[in-house]
C-alpha cells in the first residue's frame, strides 16, 4: 500500500529548507511534490523600497554561496538602462571573481555529494580545496562570501598583487587535476552510486526549462557565458562542458570539469588583465526611466533579473529569476522510480538553493 | 532595391506578429520586445512552443491603472524575446498546459500580484507566508505607488 514520507524542511540531508512530499510503494518512490517558500524575505519588495547603492548591497545577500553573480547580474541590468560602459580592467576582475565563486560553490556540492554517498574523505578533501578558494577571495575582496565586489560602473577594488593571486590559484588547480577531478569522474564507489540513476532526459529538461550544470548534463548545450557573453567571457573564449546521461554521475561529472574550466578562465584573466579604471560613471549613477533585463551563469545556471526605473534612485521593479527555481521542480522528474535511499543524492545532485529560489 | 521592414523580418517575426494582439518588435540592447496589452497570451505561447523557445519566467508589475503588467521572458536560441501584455481584470489564461516551467512563475505572480492565471491546475501559495493576502506586493513599493504616475515603460 503507498505510503507518504516528508522530507523536510529541515533534514540533514538537505542543504538548506524545503519540503520533500515523497510517495512510496515499498522502497520505490513513485511520485514528490515540492514545496518551498521557507526562506522566503520579500527581498524583491525591499529592494523596491531602497536605493541603487542599497540595491547592490541587499541582493548580494539573496543567497550566500553565488552572492558575487546577484550584484554582477543586478549591476549588469542597471547598466544597459544608464548605457554605462564597464571598463575592461573591471570587467576582467568580474570574471575572476565570477569564476572564484563558481569554483567555490561547485567544490561545496562535491563535498556535500560525497558525504551523501558516505564517500568521508573526498568530503574533508572537498572542503579542504574550498579553503584555499575562500582564501584567495579574502585576498581579492577582503570576504569569504559576500565579496562587496560589483558596483553599478564597474568593481569597487581592484586586485593590487595579481602575482600572489595567480600563485595561489595555480596551486587550486595542481589540487584540483591531482585529487579531485580524477576520483569524482574514476572512482569505483562514485560511480556505482552515481551511475544510471536520477535521470533528467533531455526532453524532460527542456519541458521543465532547466539551466546550469543540471541542464548540460542532460545533452542540452547551453551556457550563457557562451550564448550571451558578459564581463569579459568573449576575450577569453569558453569551452561548455556537456553529457548526455541525464544521471546524477553525468551531472557530478560536468561540474568537475567546470572546475577546471574556471581555474583555466581565472588563469587566463590575471594574465591577461588590462590596465586602466576599474569603474565608469557617477557613485550615484543616474538611472534613467526603462526597463531591461541582464542575464549570468550563475554556479547553478542561468540568473535573470529584470530592473524597471522611473528615473528616481529607487527601481520601481526588481524582478530575481535563480537558477534553482527552475531547476528543484525538476527533481519531481529525477526521482521517480528509484530507490527511497537514494534520494538524498538525487535531490542534492541539482544543488538546490532555497535561498535563492525564495528570496 | 531597398528592402521594406516587413521583408526584413524573420520568419519567427512574422508568425509573432500575426498572434491576435500582437504589436510590432522592438530591438533593444538587451534583446527583442513587445508591448501588447491585448495580447492573446494562449497563441502567443502556442507558437512559442512550436519556435521551441525556452521559457525563462514570467514577471509581474504592479501598474498604475490597477491592473498587472505580465511580462514572459523567453529564449529563441540565443536571442531573448520579451512579450509585455496587461491583465484583464485581474485575470490572464495560464500557459500552463503549452509551458509547464510556467507553472511556479505564474503561481508566485498570483502570491504577489493576486492575478488569477485561468485554468492553471494548481494556484495554490508558492512563496507567499500564509499569513499574507495575494497580492501583498501592491502598494508597499513599486511605480504605482509613487504619485500614482505609471512608472514602468507603458505598454503597446
Amino acid at each position: 500500500m503507498p505510503y507518504k514520507i516528508p522530507v523536510g524542511p529541515f533534514h540533514p540531508a538537505l542543504e538548506e529548507p524545503y519540503k520533500l512530499s515523497v510517495s512510496c510503494q515499498g522502497e520505490t518512490i513513485q511520485g514528490v511534490t515540492i514545496e518551498v517558500g521557507f526562506s522566503f524575505r520579500a527581498i524583491e519588495l525591499l529592494a523596491q523600497q531602497r536605493n541603487y547603492i542599497q540595491d547592490v548591497t541587499l541582493v548580494e545577500r539573496v543567497c550566500g554561496i553565488c552572492s558575487g553573480v546577484h550584484t554582477l547580474t543586478f549591476c549588469m541590468a542597471a547598466e544597459t538602462l544608464a548605457g554605462l560602459v564597464v571598463p575592461d580592467r573591471a570587467r576582467f576582475i568580474r570574471v575572476i571573481v565570477a569564476e572564484l565563486e563558481r569554483l567555490h560553490s561547485h567544490l561545496l556540492w562535491t563535498g556535500i555529494a560525497a558525504e551523501d554517498i558516505g564517500f568521508q574523505t573526498m568530503f574533508m578533501e572537498s572542503f579542504a580545496l574550498r579553503e584555499q578558494v575562500m582564501d584567495v577571495l579574502e585576498m581579492v575582496s577582503g570576504n569569504r562570501v559576500h565579496y562587496a565586489m560589483n558596483c553599478i560602473g564597474g568593481v569597487l577594488r581592484d586586485i593590487g598583487n595579481v602575482d600572489a593571486v595567480l600563485s595561489a590559484v595555480q596551486e587550486t588547480r595542481r589540487t584540483l587535476e591531482r585529487d579531485l577531478v580524477p576520483v569524482f569522474t574514476k572512482n569505483v564507489t562514485a560511480r556505482a552510486r552515481t551511475a544510471g540513476i536520477g535521470v533528467l532526459t533531455k526532453e524532460r529538461a527542456l519541458a521543465r526549462g532547466v539551466v546550469g550544470p543540471t541542464a548540460r548534463a542532460s545533452g542540452l548545450d547551453m551556457d550563457v557565458r557562451r550564448d550571451l557573453p558578459y564581463a569579459a567571457y568573449e576575450e577569453l573564449g569558453f569551452q561548455i562542458v556537456t553529457a548526455s546521461e541525464g544521471d546524477v554521475r553525468a551531472r557530478l561529472v560536468v561540474r568537475a570539469m567546470e572546475m577546471l574550466e574556471s581555474v583555466r578562465l581565472i588563469e587566463a584573466a590575471l594574465r591577461k588583465l588590462p590596465e586602466g579604471p576599474t569603474r565608469a560613471g557617477a557613485v550615484f549613477p543616474i538611472i534613467p526611466t526603462g526597463e531591461a533585463t541582464a542575464r549570468s551563469e550563475a554556479p547553478r545556471g542561468e540568473l535573470f533579473y529584470y530592473l524597471a526605473s522611473d528615473g528616481s534612485d529607487t527601481p520601481t521593479r526588481v524582478k530575481v529569476r535563480t537558477p534553482s527555481y527552475v531547476n528543484i521542480p525538476a527533481i519531481e522528474d529525477m526521482c521517480v522510480g528509484y530507490h527511497l535511499a537514494d534520494l538524498p543524492l538525487i535531490q542534492a545532485s541539482v544543488d538546490p538553493c532555497c535561498s535563492c529560489t525564495d528570496r | 532595391m531597398t528592402e521594406t521592414p516587413e521583408q526584413r523580418m524573420t520568419d519567427w517575426e512574422k508568425a509573432l506578429a500575426t498572434v491576435p494582439g500582437a504589436t510590432a518588435l522592438e530591438r533593444r540592447m538587451d534583446g527583442a520586445w513587445m508591448g501588447a496589452p491585448a495580447l492573446d497570451v494562449r497563441a502567443m505561447a502556442a507558437l512559442m512552443r512550436r519556435l521551441e523557445a525556452r521559457l525563462a519566467t514570467i514577471t509581474g508589475v504592479a501598474s498604475a491603472s490597477g491592473e498587472t503588467d505580465v511580462i514572459y521572458h523567453f529564449c529563441l536560441g540565443r536571442l531573448p524575446v520579451n512579450v509585455k501584455t496587461r491583465t484583464r481584470t485581474h485575470a490572464l489564461p495560464s500557459i500552463v498546459q503549452v509551458f509547464q516551467a510556467a507553472e511556479w512563475s505564474e503561481r508566485e505572480i498570483h502570491d504577489l500580484y493576486g492575478v488569477e492565471f485561468v485554468d492553471h491546475p494548481n494556484l495554490e501559495r508558492l512563496i507567499r507566508p500564509p499569513a499574507l493576502p495575494p497580492g501583498f506586493f501592491r502598494g508597499r513599493g513599486g511605480g504605482e505607488s509613487r504619485g500614482g504616475e505609471q512608472a514602468t515603460v507603458p505598454l503597446g
